[in-house]
């Protein structure tokens, strides 16, 4: 194995390698690394041999540090050889290290793929890569299977088969199953589902394809008296790309007898109803997401949804992804993105301008566009059955004393009753910790001023430590109610009851995401939910140079995935350390050139994003929900 | 149910420390061992189930035998609201009785886990082939089996091999449904080894492994049952090669081979086992009790009861080493159905020196309410000081299928008292919930027993969870 080391500058070069370095790095993950070269291996990606060198900035006092990697060239093996040091002295610890014999090494052993497998599909991509062009005889399976048969365990037939669908050859898939069938010992039972997935994958609108596909299908199930989720899995993704997709809908069937099918498989029919205009499909298969799966998982899976809909010219199927997608609150992922901006300029050259943007808080325009987006908005149908539920699912649960006590959950219930409805719930502990350390109560006294001023009926829900300021409220002449609980950790579910019990649009000022209790709730409320957690909560605020309260971005609007006339709008899942509710980023698709946004116009007293305190007539009207 | 062991001489004390707090029974062993102690034991051991009424009044006592094998006897003693274990250490033998409390032991691992409520398949496998499995029996035939052959056979290993053969019958009888199942299931298995998971080929898999692949819900789910499989395999090979390699290559010198005579002292391990038993014993009297509560087997699947029955394994043996005083450890709730008790005793099953007090009742019926602190990691008030006069309550508790405080709620529900250790005080968190597990959990709690501070006791929190600042 080849060990030479080099500096971080080398990587910006390999963009193969660079995938690999940043999952390696990030603390030396080496289930990840494994996964990655598996991958890498089947997906025939040629890496070189050599070793490479990396920074890696981590919040540890001032040092940054460097690891270096060495990586040899065979498929499924890899030794990391780390070690960390300080930048200052680099070279010198470099050279020292090349020549060090006490470098850590992890070996990677690929756990999950066996090993004589992999190398079986190298062997057998090689023979395939040095064999002329033409048919492949008899003999050359024969030498094939036997040598196949020497170094891999199980079934060659399935192997090779396998590694054909991997590398979409149809041709030789032909051959091989030819081959089979000459003989007269009937095919492994791995080969046929991977044969059918492969005729289907390649199918396009191949007629005689998707005929051929049918036949094996048909023979397949007329030989076959049971089948497994792993079988049923293959022939979907087979299946599913040719017309006898609805054949899919029966593979469900036969799985659910025995368990639920996964999202693998549902995908899979979700793109063949988009691909076949079948909106009753699509329905079924977001209702079955809806209900048992997790919708989610269609974040990462979005490019597909989008370019296989594009393909086939089907916008009302990817009008009604997209509007599930918009419902459930899913951002994309910025690399899917990039995947679907690639797929409408492919389909569309010189149609489309892409530009990211984000949404203003405030008014619910697109910066680049100055589309309008939706406000959103709770129905009172809707809003009255979160209500109902909220208690049982949310707060009693399994067991009450996880949350509360059932005296306490009693006092507080008799508590909101006597002195509801409030306009503004403060997690108060929220709001004194949130900030600069140490924690400080004038920071809630200040908040509690702000809504005050606006003659706002204000709760704060808080733990003991709240007395002192209890007083100061008193004497300030702001006379907020004040609760406090028992228990600091767990008190969420207090002021979500006093809000949810208080109106529609009572506000919500606290930092924590609440995702907790989202889960809690069915998965019918769940959206309800966020969608109304998400109009009413007060998370990003600020304390100007003066210690004066503002608020800073609301999630007011929202921000897609939504279509126009002008083109579309994509939310990006920019939520980080610093953003956690995300900064309402969109990809902004546009017809035609890019052209500079119509003008804005200026409304008074909207500077309080930047530190400016609103007047009065203008926070009126930024508490409107 | 308490189990104390002592020399004889030491009878009156231990009864005085350990057993007399609550207990009228303990007043009638008191009356009638207060005369003669010796002669008491040699009438205890030598009595029979008939005799034993004559002892103590009726209702009070079920039963009261020996272990002859390792020449102690073992007084059994159940009232109808409280059940008690007393284990004497006495020389004479009683061939004639019946040990409980072995008999207790033994048979408890029969039933590994609890009947659960899923259906007869799905149930955890070992809990339905352990049930009716005779370990006197078995226990015999190891005996026999050690006597002839020479080679140290667990008992362990032998109830694995009755537990195969019980598999192994069941899947022969299975119902149409279920063998219907499991025919997909294995032909999901084939499937998934032709695709070149890393899981065990076909032959490699055994009937325990079907069933329990039969209960998990969904194919990821098998797959993942089948890597673990492989993987714990593949693990249990190297330890074996690791293991045999060494002794290879390890060259003992035999102790009189040393020039100038011997001119250390040999200490056996025997003897420091026996140190360590004493030690034991003595916080049994006199010691700071610490109570592990094992309610929590409804919380937790099949593997985290295993996980837990481990660590409790680790926490027992850090708590005999510890060099200071050790804890006089309390397991409560350990009734005849608790399946973290159970696989226990299994891993326990030839530690014949087993010095804890195991009880089937709650805490509350053994202390005060007062008395009792909760520690859970979602108190909220914090542990400043260690305190001897409090009687600290640890769950045994695996929290990885479950993140609701669940110790915190029962600390709640029983209107008890609940702290959390001052991490966030003393240490910065790198990253992972603060929760820490049993073997962790005593060492630090030994440490501030002994007087230690608490930087120093949250050593034993591992480096990964610390940040620079704290290692």
């Amino acid at each position: 194995m080849m060990q030479q080391f080099a500096s971080g500058a080398h990587l910006a070069h390999n963009s193969i390698l660079q995938p690999l370095i940043n999952c390696c790095f990030h603390r030396l993950r080496t289930s990840s690394m494994s996964r990655l070269l598996s991958f890498t291996s089947q997906s025939r990606i040629q890496f070189g041999t050599g070793s490479f060198g990396c920074q890696q900035h981590r919040p540890l006092g001032t040092r940054t540090h460097f690891f270096c990697i060495s990586i040899n060239d065979s498929v499924h093996r890899a030794t990391i050889h780390c070690k960390r040091f300080m930048s200052s002295d680099l070279n010198e610890r470099e050279s020292e290290w090349r020549r060090s014999p006490k470098t850590s090494v992890f070996s990677l052993n690929n756990r999950i793929m066996r090993r004589d497998r992999t190398e079986g599909q190298a062997l057998f991509r090689d023979l395939i890569s040095k064999k002329d062009s033409g048919d492949w005889s008899i003999a050359d399976w024969d030498e094939v299977a036997a040598l196949i048969s020497s170094n891999v365990k199980g079934p060659w037939e399935a192997l090779c088969m396998q590694t054909l669908y991997a590398d979409r050859n149809v041709e030789l898939g032909r051959s091989l199953m030819n081959y089979l069938e000459g003989k007269d010992d009937c095919p492994n039972r791995v080969v046929v589902p991977y044969f059918i997935a492969l005729l289907g994958a390649t199918s396009g609108e191949n007629v005689n394809q998707d005929q051929e596909l049918k036949k094996y299908y048909d023979d397949f199930m007329s030989a076959t008296d049971l089948l497994d989720a792993a079988t049923i899995e293959v022939l979907i993704k087979g299946l599913a790309y040719s017309s006898h997709y609805l054949e899919c809908l029966k593979l469900l069937e036969i799985c659910r007898e025995t368990h639920n099918p996964g999202s693998g498989m549902l995908f899979h029919v979700l793109l063949a109803s988009l691909r076949y205009h079948d909106m009753d499909l699509c329905e079924l298969i977001l209702s079955e997401y809806e209900q048992a799966a997790e919708p989610t998982q269609l974040q990462s899976l979005a490019a597909e949804i989008v370019g296989t809909s594009l393909t086939v010219g089907n916008e009302r199927g990817l009008t009604r992804v997209m509007e599930f997608m918009k419902k459930h609150g899913l951002l994309i992922p910025k690399k899917q993105l990039d995947e679907i901006v690639e797929t409408f300029h492919s389909h569309q050259p010189g149609k489309w301008t892409e530009t990211y943007g984000y949404i203003h808080h405030k008014g619910g325009n697109c910066v680049v566009c100055r589309h309008q987006m939706d406000r959103l908005n709770v129905t009172d149908e809707e809003f009255s059955g979160l209500r109902s539920a909220f208690t049982d699912q949310v707060i009693v649960g399994s067991n009450i004393f996880y949350k509360s006590t059932p005296e306490e959950l009693k006092h507080f219930m008799d508590f909101v009753e006597r002195n509801g409805p409030f306009d503004v719930v403060i997690d108060g502990l929220n709001v004194i910790h949130k900030g600069p350390k140490p924690p400080r109560r004038e920071r809630l006294e200040r908040a509690v001023a702000y809504f005050a001023e606006a003659n706002k009926k204000i709760l704060i829900l808080g733990s003991k430590a709240l007395k002192v300021s209890a007083s100061n409220f008193r004497r300030s002449g702001s006379k907020p109610t004040i609760y406090m609980t028992s228990t600091t950790k767990a008190d969420d579910v207090f002021f979500l009851y006093a809000a949810i019990h208080s109106s529609k649009d009572t506000l919500i000022v606290s930092f924590d995401k609440l995702r907790d209790h989202k889960f809690r709730l069915e998965r019918k409320l769940r959206p309800i939910f966020h969608k109304w957690l998400q109009s009413v909560q007060i998370y990003d605020w600020f304390f100007s140079r003066y210690g004066d309260f503002g608020i800073r971005r609301r999630h007011l609007f929202s921000i897609g995935p939504a279509k126009d006339d002008g083109g579309w709008h994509f939310p990006v899942n920019d939520c980080d350390k610093d953003a956690p509710y995300g900064k309402l980023g969109v990809l902004c698709l546009r017809h035609g050139k890019r052209r500079s946004p119509p003008p804005r116009v200026r409304r008074s007293h909207q500077k309080s994003s930047t530190g400016v305190r609103l007047g009065t007539d203008a926070r009126k009207e930024w508490f409107e929900t | 149910m308490t189990t104390v062991l002592a020399n004889q001489s030491r009878v009156p004390g231990l009864l005085h420390h350990s057993l007399l707090r609550n207990s009228k029974l303990c007043h009638h062993i008191r009356q009638y061992l207060q005369c003669s102690v010796c002669r008491a034991f040699g009438r205890i051991a030598n009595s029979t189930r008939q005799q034993k009424d004559s002892f103590f009044p009726q209702n009070q006592c079920t039963l009261i035998a020996s272990h002859h094998c390792h020449a102690r006897t073992f007084v059994s003693v159940s009232s109808p609201e409280k059940s008690r274990h007393v284990i004497f250490k006495h020389n004479s033998s009683a061939p004639n009785c019946a040990g409980l409390f072995t008999h207790k032991l033994l048979s408890a691992c029969t039933s590994l886990m609890s009947p659960r409520q899923m259906s007869s398949v799905k149930k955890p496998v070992v809990s339905r082939f352990t049930e009716d499995i005779d370990l006197d029996s078995l226990r015999e035939e190891l005996r026999l089996e050690r006597k002839t052959s020479g080679q140290n056979v667990q008992l362990v290993s032998k109830i694995k091999e009755a537990v195969a053969a019980k598999c192994d019958a069941a899947v022969a009888n299975l119902s149409e449904a279920d063998a219907k199942s499991l025919k997909v299931i294995q032909l999901e298995h084939n499937f998934l080894y032709s695709e070149g998971y890393h899981i065990p080929s076909l032959e490699e898999m055994t009937s325990e492994n079907w069933l329990e692949a039969m209960g998990c819900k969904s194919k990821n789910q098998r797959l993942k049952y089948y890597l673990f499989l492989q993987r714990r395999k593949v693990l249990k090979e190297n330890f074996i090669k690791k293991r045999e390699e060494k002794k290879q290559n390890r060259t003992v010198r035999p102790m009189n081979s040393y020039e100038h005579g011997k001119i250390f002292m040999r200490i056996y391990e025997s003897t420091m086992k026996r140190w360590n038993n004493y030690r034991l014993a003595s916080a049994m009297q006199y010691g700071v009790p610490l109570v592990i509560d094992m309610d929590f087997e409804k919380h937790m699947r099949p593997q985290e009861i295993r996980n837990t029955a481990h660590q409790l394994l680790d926490l027992y043996a850090f708590n005999r080493l510890d060099d200071g005083e050790p804890f006089h450890l309390h397991f409560t709730s350990c009734s005849e159905t608790n399946s973290i008790y159970r696989m226990m005793q299994i891993l326990f099953q030839d530690n014949q020196d087993f010095l804890a007090t195991v009880t089937e009742n709650s805490y509350l019926d053994l202390f005060k309410k007062q008395e009792l602190v909760y520690l859970s990691p979602n108190g909220r008030q914090v542990l400043r000081e260690f305190d001897p006069n409090t009687v600290y309550i640890v769950g045994a508790f695996n929290d990885k299928a479950t993140q609701e405080p669940v110790t915190f709620a029962k600390a709640r529900q029983q209107n008890i008292k609940c702290l959390r250790l001052p991490l966030d005080e003393h240490i910065s968190w790198v990253s992972g919930g603060k929760d820490l597990t049993l073997d962790q959990m005593i060492k630090i709690l030994l440490s501030v027993k002994k007087g230690k501070s608490w930087d120093e006791a949250f050593q034993f929190i591992p480096k990964r969870k610390r940040t620079a600042r704290d290692r």
